[in-house]
């Protein structure tokens, strides 16, 4: 029988068992790791190592977690706090990091993988452009399909907040990301 | 077609398409940076202490020279009038420095 998120959850709060955590993260990591690709970029480095932060994080305080919300719902709250540190820390440094990192990536890829990874890597770009908020939000509830009520637990803030981002960011996407249309019109 | 780019499909196709990333050494990684865990609970720890303390107590109570030390504190105290000096030049002393100390930056 596989055990369920919630009593790894248990037996980790209860002895710090590494091997129920290892678990608990082989079972959200790509996700994680997908959610901040989008959230930084598409910088894999940036995203993975921020991921791993995240997990560290989340055992440390596992024994703060509250069954009422979903285990991914509290690991993306922690991972966007971990993100805004970062970003805080080191805009400058991120921000050509990620220029230089998309533009390795998309040399080092074949054509087909090119093709599969394109739509990807082109939103990571245009989601890079707006504020780390919206970013979020837009995420969350777009690829994620939180509703805004849980996008309000994860991030803290407002509901009123959480619709604007959501409403503004799709705005400034649908100008970055025009081309994708044009391109299908052709 | 429409010029309007629909974000929402796009969303949609991303989402139908997301990658899996293999592990790839990642889940290795993060348990090899966890913090070690504690052997005992805070609970134990603090129980365990406080057994120490009272069995060290018990065994040194007979020995220490409880009597003695209680003989030496005084059950009078006679104030002089160089004391009564010495102690409201202490207590003057000490609202100065307080006053000094407390009063708000100036300028």
């Amino acid at each position: 029988m596989v055990a369920t998120d919630q009593a790894l959850i248990e037996r980790v709060a209860a002895s710090h068992c590494r091997d129920s955590f290892s678990i608990l993260v082989e079972r959200h990591q790509s996700d994680l790791r997908y959610s901040l690709r989008q959230m930084t970029g598409w910088d894999k480095a940036l995203a993975d190592d921020l991921a791993q932060e995240t997990f560290i994080k989340a055992f440390q305080a596992i024994g703060s977690y509250k069954a009422e919300a979903k285990f991914s719902s509290w690991l993306y709250r922690i991972a966007y706090n971990q993100m805004i540190s970062h970003f805080r820390l080191a805009r400058n440094r991120e921000i050509t990091g990620i220029e230089e990192s998309l533009i390795n990536e998309r040399e080092n890829l074949v054509s087909g993988e090119f093709l599969q990874q394109e739509l990807h890597q082109d939103l990571a770009r245009a989601m890079r452009q707006l504020p780390t908020q919206q970013r979020m939000a837009i995420h969350l509830y777009l690829h994620r399909q939180l509703t805004h009520q849980e996008i309000c637990t994860i991030m803290e803030i407002p509901l009123g907040t959480v619709k604007t981002c959501i409403t503004r960011g799709k705005a400034t996407l649908r100008d970055l990301l025009s081309s994708w249309k044009n391109e299908e019109a052709l | 077609m429409s010029k309007v780019t629909d974000i929402d499909s796009l969303f949609v196709e991303a989402r139908n398409s997301e990658p899996y990333f293999n592990d790839q050494g990642f889940v290795s990684s993060v348990s090899a940076m966890l913090p070690a865990g504690r052997k005992v609970s805070v609970g134990q720890e603090t129980a365990v202490t406080i057994a120490a303390t009272v069995l060290g107590s018990a065994v040194a109570y007979p020995f220490f020279p409880i009597g003695d030390i209680l003989a030496l504190i005084p059950n009078s105290i006679t104030i002089t009038p160089i004391g009564l000096l010495a102690a409201s030049s202490l207590v003057s002393g000490l609202i100065y420095w307080l006053a000094e100390h407390a009063a708000p930056n100036r300028m």
